[in-house]
């Protein structure tokens, strides 16, 4: 894999860039992921591994408790939990195997708050004290310390970047209109009601009595939920139109708010709920709807 | 208290209502508004919250001594050098006890609930590790104060459902010199969860005469089901609160579940029942609110320290760093519904001002109204009386 250093490269839009030809270069290689959990010092030289533990389905109960039902509810096959040292910095390492590339992508996206990015990790990422949270293919990885110091997350990120050099990635694309940078930032992917109460309450009410979906929801006004872009794809079509006429009927009850709505194939619903106030910002997004 | 102290056990109450011996007197307590109704009238899986509602309630019973009161004690200094501070959370305490009772000494607050006959079970939440575990100086500090009222130390235990996560959060005999720590689920020195005649620890440590049925089954493969204890419709009471101990205190500590929370009612019920993951799905407020209306959680909890030093307001109720807030402060009642309450507004507070949502999910308090409905405590907020002190 062709490593390409991006410390010294500042700004958003080159990092962007880079990421695209990235993402582009990751999906040739799909059917190439090895897979490398557990972890041993074969894939990591360097490093001492110890402590390995395995849950799989429901066992994630025994590990995590109630935390569990947010992972079965995602898709969840097994996790292993390892612990492995490096110049006397203890790491742990938790990786989830999700059922899919988005399940993985989904349960990162509502567990991420307030990000450090760090140029040189060339997946989906979030830094910050104690902990690096990540995607790589169908895993979603916790890599943990007890420190809290950047020594210790400098150690995370090195450990991290040897496991996506061995494994070789598929990374996630989130679908259309989503961009790239949208899913870097505040994208959510939510799959049921204990995503929706982690990543977006604000649609809660909307969503509750849906199952069997996949929504992407992404704030549209600053750092205020109640505004949002978002996209579901059912399993069946009749819950496309029952949804359809729930926001019908939010626009009805909400005059504040104005709901754009369009059908995005037989099971798809791409929608926007914007406050009128905030209509001059929101207007990229109304653009979206505009053959409406 | 135990079973026998009801002068009736589990058994042989159902031999009787079967016989019809006690069903007439039963049907006045089930037929009032409100009382003990079961799920399944609500479209949910039923349960038999109606067994719990029969038994007469004690002296003790929830929501206690001091119904819909909360002392919140804020400290802003109780965490120094990122460690609580043993000498500011045991005074938050003080202040909190003396506070709550209006006892003119912290011994005389104390034996408000408990007497040194007493068998004492501290049970604490350790299940999201040694980042978010109910802090050892508070149960330190309850441990000190209970000593300081004449309490025995081997009158006191601390207790969770795992004995190994007990152990790997330090709550450990080493730490605790003199003090009893037990779980209901347990491992043997080998990291086996099954001892010589082939049975589950766990399976030793529940009450069979004592359970939450509920019409929801779960089937665990043989790698879950240890800690589970085991499958089926029945959740059993853990021999801990039914038979080791006759009064509870109760140290959850402050954390979310979405837009709810785990505090008081959540620690009691997930925390003394077996076989609970089938319960999460489908009712899991039921569950937090029902399972605490049963005897041996009701009548035992005399109180509630929930433990807001540290907490979290998303993420819960695992333990995500980034979501970890250091709320510095304790919220103390007798009334595990009032003292939730309260703990849910301090966790909503924080997840409005981080923008995780925008306002109120009503929704996310069913389980304390349920709770109310139980007879179990206050949720209303607007006659719940807080006491907040500040300390510095």
């Amino acid at each position: 894999m062709c490593l390409i250093r991006l410390n010294s490269i500042n700004s958003m839009k080159m990092k962007r860039v880079v990421l695209l030809i990235f993402l582009g270069w990751t999906t040739l290689w799909v059917s190439g992921q090895e897979d490398v959990f557990p972890l041993s010092t074969d894939t990591i030289r360097g490093w001492e591994v110890a402590g390995t533990r395995m849950y799989d389905g429901s066992g994630l109960w025994g590990y995590i408790n109630g935390g569990a039902d947010i992972y079965l509810e995602y898709g969840f096959e097994r996790v292993y939990v390892q612990e492995v040292l490096l110049n006397d910095h203890l790491l742990k390492i938790d990786a989830f195997d999700m059922k899919d590339g988005v399940a993985a992508f989904g349960i990162f996206s509502v567990s991420r708050f307030r990000c450090l990015l760090n140029d040189s990790l060339r997946m989906h990422h979030c830094i910050s004290p104690y902990q690096i949270l990540s995607v790589l293919g169908d895993h979603f990885l916790i890599i943990s310390d007890q420190e809290g110091t950047d020594a210790a997350t400098q150690c995370g990120i090195t450990l991290l970047m040897e496991i996506s050099e061995k494994m070789q990635p598929a990374s996630f694309l989130a679908p259309e209109p989503f961009s790239v940078n949208n899913a870097e930032g505040q994208l959510k992917c939510i799959r049921g009601k204990l995503g929706l109460m982690n990543g977006f309450p604000s649609l809660s009410d909307l969503l509750e009595s849906y199952e069997n979906y996949t929504l992407y929801a992404l704030p549209v006004a600053g750092d205020q939920p109640d505004q949002v872009l978002a996209k579901i794809e059912f399993a069946d079509r009749e819950n496309q139109a029952d949804l359809i006429h729930k926001l019908a009927e939010l626009q009805d009850n909400a005059p504040e708010k104005v709901v754009y709505i369009k059908a995005t194939g037989p099971e798809g619903i791409l929608f926007l709920i914007v406050n009128k106030e905030e209509m001059t910002s929101t207007c990229p997004y109304r653009k979206l709807f505009s053959d409406q | 208290m135990n079973k026998r102290q009801h002068g009736l056990s589990r058994r042989s109450f159902f031999s009787l209502a079967a016989a019809g011996g006690i069903g007439a007197a039963l049907s006045s307590l089930m037929t009032r508004k409100g009382f003990a109704q079961d799920p399944q009238e609500k479209g949910k899986p039923s349960t038999n919250i109606r067994d719990a509602m029969a038994w007469e309630r004690t002296a003790d019973s929830m929501p206690g001594k001091y119904p819909g009161k909360v002392v919140q004690v804020n400290h802003a200094n109780c965490i120094l050098n990122n460690e609580p501070d043993q000498d500011a959370v045991s005074e938050m305490l003080r202040r909190g006890m003396v506070e709550l009772t209006g006892a003119d000494s912290l011994a005389a607050a104390w034996l408000q609930f408990v007497s040194p006959a007493d068998r004492i079970g501290l049970k604490v939440n350790p299940v999201a590790g040694k980042s978010l575990t109910t802090s050892h100086q508070l149960v330190r500090a309850v441990i000190s104060q209970l000593q300081e009222a004449g309490i025995p130390k081997d009158h006191i235990l601390i207790w969770d459902r795992r004995e190994f996560e007990l152990h790997e959060t330090g709550f450990t005999e080493e730490n605790y010199p003199g003090i009893r720590i037990t779980g209901t689920e347990q491992q043997d020195a080998n990291g086996s969860f099954y001892g010589p005649d082939g049975l589950l620890y766990g399976e030793k440590m529940i009450d069979k005469d004592w359970y939450y049925w509920a019409d929801v089954v779960e089937e665990y493969d043989d790698y879950t089901l240890p800690y589970m204890v085991n499958s089926g419709k029945y959740s059993y009471f853990s021999k801990i609160c039914t038979q080791q101990v006759d009064k509870i205190i109760n140290i959850p500590i402050l954390k979310n579940a979405g837009a709810s929370v785990t505090l008081c009612l959540k620690n009691l019920a997930y925390g003394c029942i077996s076989n609970t993951g089938r319960l999460h799905k489908d009712l899991w407020g039921e569950t937090c609110a029902q399972v605490c209306a049963f005897p041996p959680i009701r009548d035992k909890v005399v109180l509630n320290i929930a433990d807001g030093i540290r907490g979290c307001f998303n993420g819960g109720p695992g333990a995500n760093p980034q979501f970890i807030a250091e709320f510095k402060t304790l919220l103390l009642g007798t009334d595990p519904v009032a003292v939730d309450r309260i703990g849910y507004e301090v966790v909503l507070r924080k997840r409005i001002a981080e923008g995780i949502q925008t306002e109120d999910k009503p929704k996310a308090r069913d389980f304390m109204n349920m709770a109310q409905e139980l007879g179990l405590g206050v949720a209303d907020l607007e006659r719940i009386d807080v006491a907040v002190l500040n300390l510095t």
